[in-house]
């Protein structure tokens, strides 16, 4: 009895170490890169910069806060911007989703081919995509208009229609994942409710939106309540398209706090602290927008 | 049992290995190739981006075979080993977020006082006050010549105003401005004599044909016969003519430029706008303090200015954003890139590299372009396009010519030399933890001699960012580029971007290029590039003047 302790015991201390080994990590990522991050920014917010390359409580520990109101022109634009990004990506992009994961989910012609090319941009690197997107966008199209009407344009869409390009972009981008779990969802309701209603004579619009949205509801509301969360910080893959120079028109929330801290052009080490500020704000404001879109959609959900 | 418990052991080390490695990452001189056990080493990295590494390599090979054999830099050895490493993931914005493995850098994009607070550098200021006599170099008046002699007085202040210490060297200048195509100037007659007519060289001209050709060109800019800028647009008026010229010839545009980086086209006139300003009047950007500066009072609707003169101070420094030089620069650019007439007859979407490429081999295309808005240091960056014309065209990079187009004169402004600004960050510095810190200092002394620092400017055609002379055996080996540039330089004032005023350093955001030069207020909308607003026609240059001031005035309370 007494030996078989002592195993169990060895056995169940060799576990622990190997299950301290294997969670330090994460531990550690979540310590440093959640919690310390996230303690820093706050207090950040109420700090300012001493020029010499460390940060002090200010006398007045709102300045950053009333440095929001002096950025309101550009912060406007901004949280404009990113609405307008959130019903086109969020909305109107899991609406057009679900459409194709509904062709789909039919088996209707070539839905093979189109789930294959709707999914492989979730595969490849944004990077490349915005490169691909870019390249497509800045010399076919003009070469295709040059030689249809036999003079290239003065301007490519990119510029002299920033935003709408790249809103377009994210659209066609935000398909791929969606696709994919739409379709799944979609496959996980029971035949025997299509074939009740197919017997009942209903039509394909109807029983998209009378069978099919309502089955996969808990999955949509996951999608939207996941957008809401991250309004603020969609920079919108602007970034990746123009780098800094976006002009203000163009900016969303998200790329805005991007640059006041990565920018050599617009940010620097100063601008961390309002940068904070402006986190926390929208944090304000997102959390509880958050928690309101879910208890409506949990809601619907349960009705 | 025991494989389990092999296993089990296997995957913990692992584990614990991957975990200890995210906190590694820094080596040790000894574990660097190259290492010589026989030899003082040292380590030095570079930012492999507009200056290369050849630089380096050459000089650590003279100062290799200077203390050949040198015993005192390490205990039983002889000589030095000076290993250079060159990358992109030198840059300083990465290093700064890492423990540092090289004992010296040479980087650009450095926040130097975040760097300093991370503790990551060695003090080098017995380096920068040492007397570089054992160098030769002794004032005519007898007193030692040191690195902080050669420093720009912004720079001494702004590098010591912390703990009265040097933590770091400015490493290049960083002109932006507008490249020409000397070749294809001379053959299409791009150049202007006294009068402003058109000057050609012949084909085939013989050296009397190019004598007089010489002869004939105009003062330039700077107003002087027989100097770098000879034939080139003395004044605004002259660059639109000439860009007017250039776009009426069939096959030929004026500007090529990054669509991708319009900044890069809008710093290159905020050289216009530095060079009507001048040192003194410019300075006052940075310094914030300064009395009876020139500012604009009105614009009249022919585009004249109205002047009047104010105080400048810390708590008014907003006004300055009224400084003509900045509406001249504005008006210019307007007129130069308003419309695509001028690039092509589109707004192109290049990145550098692809406009630099555009620009080289535009001479076997349809459209070759005469002028490329640029950094100084793009034929470092251009190396792979200059190689691809050696391999395909038999054009070896030394054989085409380049030169930096001087800024012409805003009207009312008089010919003269120039003002230039230099803005890029860069910095050398030693790692505070390098293991042979007597070497390394050594290293930093040599290299920031006047010697070395010629050879720099021949070998890549960027100056230091000191004040030294380029020695004529190094001007003759330097690129037809390199030589306009050392030239320019010579003759120049230049300003760099650094103060030790409280607020500038507290605020140094609100004095980058992208804000300070170029962030306005038009009617309540902000915008923060010219070269777009011209572009889509949201704002005129006036409109964008007198939104650079709404937008400073609106801005300057919340600074802390």
């Amino acid at each position: 009895m007494k030996t078989l302790n002592r195993k169990k015991h060895r056995g169940s201390k060799g576990e622990f170490i190997f299950y301290l080994a294997l969670i330090a990590l994460p531990i550690i990522q979540v310590l440093i890169f959640y919690f310390y991050v996230n303690f820093n920014s706050i207090m950040m917010a109420f700090q300012s910069y001493d020029g010499y390359g460390d940060y002090v409580f200010d006398s007045n520990p709102w300045a950053n806060f009333s440095e929001i109101w002096a950025n309101m022109p550009t912060i406007w634009v901004a949280l404009k911007n990113s609405l307008v990004v959130w019903i086109f990506t969020a909305v109107l992009g899991t609406f057009l989703a679900l459409v194709f994961s509904y062709y789909i989910y039919k088996g209707w012609i070539l839905s093979k081919t189109f789930k294959f090319f709707l999914f492989l941009p979730s595969v490849l690197p944004s990077i490349l995509l915005v490169l691909v997107f870019k390249f497509f966008v800045n010399e076919a199209i003009p070469g295709y208009t040059e030689a249809l009407t036999g003079s290239a344009p003065e301007f490519t869409l990119l510029q002299n229609s920033f935003l709408p390009t790249v809103i377009f972009y994210n659209v066609w981008i935000c398909f791929g994942t969606q696709l994919l779990i739409n379709t799944g969802a979609m496959s996980q309701i029971p035949p025997e409710i299509i074939e009740a209603g197919k017997v009942d004579g209903v039509s394909t619009i109807r029983e998209f939106f009378s069978i099919v949205l309502p089955m996969i509801l808990p999955t949509i509301s996951t999608f939207l309540i996941a957008s809401v969360a991250t309004i603020f910080t969609n920079q919108a893959n602007i970034y990746a398209f123009i780098g800094d120079g976006a002009e203000v028109a163009d900016y969303t929330i998200g790329y805005y706090l991007f640059i006041l801290v990565e920018s050599d052009l617009h940010g620097g080490p100063d601008q961390y602290t309002y940068a904070s500020a402006l986190g926390i704000v929208c944090t304000l404001i997102a959390f509880p927008l958050t928690l309101g879109v879910r208890r409506l959609l949990e809601g619907k959900g349960d009705e | 049992m025991k494989f389990k418990k092999i296993t089990a052991l296997a995957a913990t080390l692992v584990i614990g290995a991957s975990t200890c490695g995210v906190f590694s990452g820094c080596g040790t001189v000894v574990e660097e190739e190259g290492y010589d056990p026989t030899k003082a080493n040292l380590t030095v990295a570079t930012y492999d981006g507009g200056v290369g590494e050849a630089w380096l390599k050459e000089a650590a090979a003279r100062f290799t075979e200077m203390h050949k054999n040198s015993t005192h830099f390490q205990e039983g050895r002889t000589g030095v080993n000076i290993m250079v490493s060159a990358s992109d993931k030198y840059a300083g914005s990465t290093i700064g977020e890492k423990s540092l493995d090289k004992d010296v850098y040479f980087t650009e994009s450095v926040e130097y006082y975040t760097f300093i607070n991370q503790d990551k550098v060695a003090n080098i200021t017995d380096v920068v006050k040492a007397s570089l006599e054992d160098y030769g170099e002794v004032n005519s008046d007898g007193t030692p010549v040191t690195i902080e002699s050669k420093l720009d007085a912004s720079f001494q202040d702004y590098l010591t105003a912390k703990d009265g210490n040097y933590y770091m060297i400015p490493f290049y200048d960083g002109f932006y401005g507008f490249i020409y195509d000397v070749d294809l100037f001379e053959e299409q007659g791009f150049y202007v004599d006294d009068n402003g007519n058109p000057l050609k060289l012949k084909k085939n001209a013989t050296e009397a044909d190019r004598k007089t050709f010489e002869e004939k060109k105009s003062d330039g800019p700077d107003g002087l016969p027989n100097t770098y800028d000879d034939g080139l647009p003395a004044t605004y008026q002259q660059l639109i003519d000439l860009c007017e010229y250039i776009a009426g010839k069939s096959g030929y545009a004026p500007f090529c430029y990054s669509g991708q980086y319009v900044d890069y086209v809008t710093k290159a006139f905020r050289s216009a706008a530095v060079d009507y300003e001048g040192y003194d009047a410019f300075k006052v950007n940075y310094t914030l303090t300064g009395d009876d500066v020139k500012l604009v009072k009105s614009i009249n609707s022919d585009g004249s200015l109205e002047f009047e003169y104010k105080d400048i101070q810390p708590s008014n420094a907003y006004e300055l954003q009224k400084q003509a030089g900045k509406y001249y620069a504005l008006w210019l650019q307007e007129q130069l890139f308003g419309e695509p007439k001028y690039t092509g007859g589109t707004y192109n979407t290049f990145d550098y590299l692809v406009a630099q490429e555009k620009f080289v081999s535009s001479k076997y295309s349809s459209l070759r372009y005469a002028m490329l808005a640029e950094g100084v240091w793009w034929e470092n960056e251009a190396e792979k396009v200059f190689n691809d014309m050696e391999e395909f065209k038999g054009e070896a990079k030394g054989s085409r010519r380049f030169g930096l187009l001087p800024m012409p004169k805003a009207p009312g402004q008089e010919a003269g030399r120039q003002t230039m600004f230099s803005a890029n960050s860069s910095f050398g510095f030693i790692n505070k933890s390098c293991e042979n810190m007597e070497l390394a200092k050594e290293f930093m002394r040599f290299l920031h001699t006047d010697s070395e620092m010629s050879k720099f400017s021949a070998s890549t055609s960027i100056p230091r960012s000191l004040n030294y002379e380029v020695s004529k055996e190094d001007r003759a080996n330097a690129t037809h580029f390199g030589k306009t540039l050392i030239d320019m330089r010579a003759q120049a004032k230049v300003i760099y971007p650094y103060s030790s005023e409280s607020l500038v350093l507290k605020n140094p955001s609100n004095f980058t290029e992208g804000i300070w030069f170029s962030t306005a207020k038009v009617d309540g909308r902000v915008m923060n590039n010219p070269f777009t607003a011209f572009q889509n026609k949201t704002a005129t240059s006036a409109q964008f003047f007198n939104g650079l001031y709404t937008y400073q005035k609106d801005q300057w309370s919340t600074l802390k």
